[in-house]
């Protein structure tokens, strides 16, 4: 029988774009940017369903460390260029690991953006916690980073 | 996080959250302000409960069930609506520990407030009521 817990977290990201807060919003918004640099770097990272807007969903599944992976999103609140807020879920080899509350804030600020992410999880059963899913929040960041770089390049 | 004991066995209480006829006798709103009703009790299942606020107003639940252990635990998220302005989206665990005779239940809320139109502490004490009114059921109920 599993040894069932709950454990709660809450981590907060800020990062500076030298672009406008509607080109950080499209790299969320639009599904093929955001499979650019949301996911893991080697794979296809297209997810199988993605509507964005307020109740729509976006699920993705994957394969990392020899571990597969879903992901489920639903998008809870929407203001253009400002602000995104959605809820996910996600499993491990089939079992749920965590369920998330995710706010991102952008604004403008200098000629650039200003993003805010902050996310409340419940991890459970001891799969996930609070500092992995930072860091891994955080190395999808960098990769968001990289990818309005490039594109500004 | 509030905690509370409840003289009553983890499947009684898991049966006031899943069970319609039952979770209407103490969630939501009063009987007489109550406005648009669904229930579907499964992972990835939504349920709205929305109801006339004071003012005549309509607040709007909704909530969509993500992760569901029979007698142990429940998380959902959900977000509230008040005359069509989001108010609040929360994420809620509510996890069910037997113990002898009883139940310990732990209810944890995570939220985002939006524009200043809700806070916390209302929150919190609108969910102290509900877990009372549901204490006031499962409580009579395991004594029949």
């Amino acid at each position: 029988m599993t040894e069932r817990s709950i454990a709660y977290g809450t981590f907060v990201i800020e990062r500076n774009f030298p672009v406008p807060p509607a080109r950080v919003f499209a790299a969320w918004s639009d599904v093929k940017q955001k499979a650019k640099w949301f996911g893991a770097p080697d794979q296809d990272n297209t997810p199988s369903q993605f509507d964005f807007r307020v109740g729509g969903r976006e699920s993705s599944r994957g394969d990392a460390g020899g571990a597969s992976f879903t992901f489920d999103v639903l998008y809870q609140d929407i203001v253009p260029d400002q602000r995104i807020i959605y809820t996910y879920d996600m499993t491990m080899n089939g079992a749920r690991i965590s369920v998330s509350l995710a706010s991102i804030e952008l604004r403008p600020e200098g000629g650039g953006t200003r993003l805010l992410l902050t996310e409340h999880g419940a991890y459970l059963d001891g799969l996930d916690s609070n500092e992995q899913r930072k860091e891994g929040t955080i190395f999808l960041i960098n990769q968001l980073e990289k990818y309005l770089a490039l594109q500004d390049a | 996080m509030l905690e509370r004991r409840y003289a009553a066995a983890p499947g009684c209480i898991f049966a006031a959250f899943a069970d319609p006829t039952l979770k209407v006798r103490w969630f939501g709103a009063p009987a007489e302000s109550r406005r648009d009703r669904s229930f579907d009790f499964r992972v990835g299942g939504r349920e709205v409960a929305n109801g006339y606020s004071p003012g005549g107003q309509i607040y709007g639940y909704r909530a969509v069930y993500r992760e569901i252990v029979p007698d142990r635990r429940i998380i959902f998220t959900y977000d509230m609506t008040l005359g069509g302005r989001r108010l609040s989206i929360s994420l809620a665990t509510i996890d069910i520990e037997p113990q002898a005779g009883a139940s310990l239940v732990r209810y944890a809320e995570q939220a985002v407030f939006l524009d200043g139109l809700d806070d916390p502490w209302r929150r919190r004490h609108g969910t102290a009521i509900l877990l009372a009114r549901l204490a006031r059921l499962v409580e009579a109920k395991s004594l029949k």
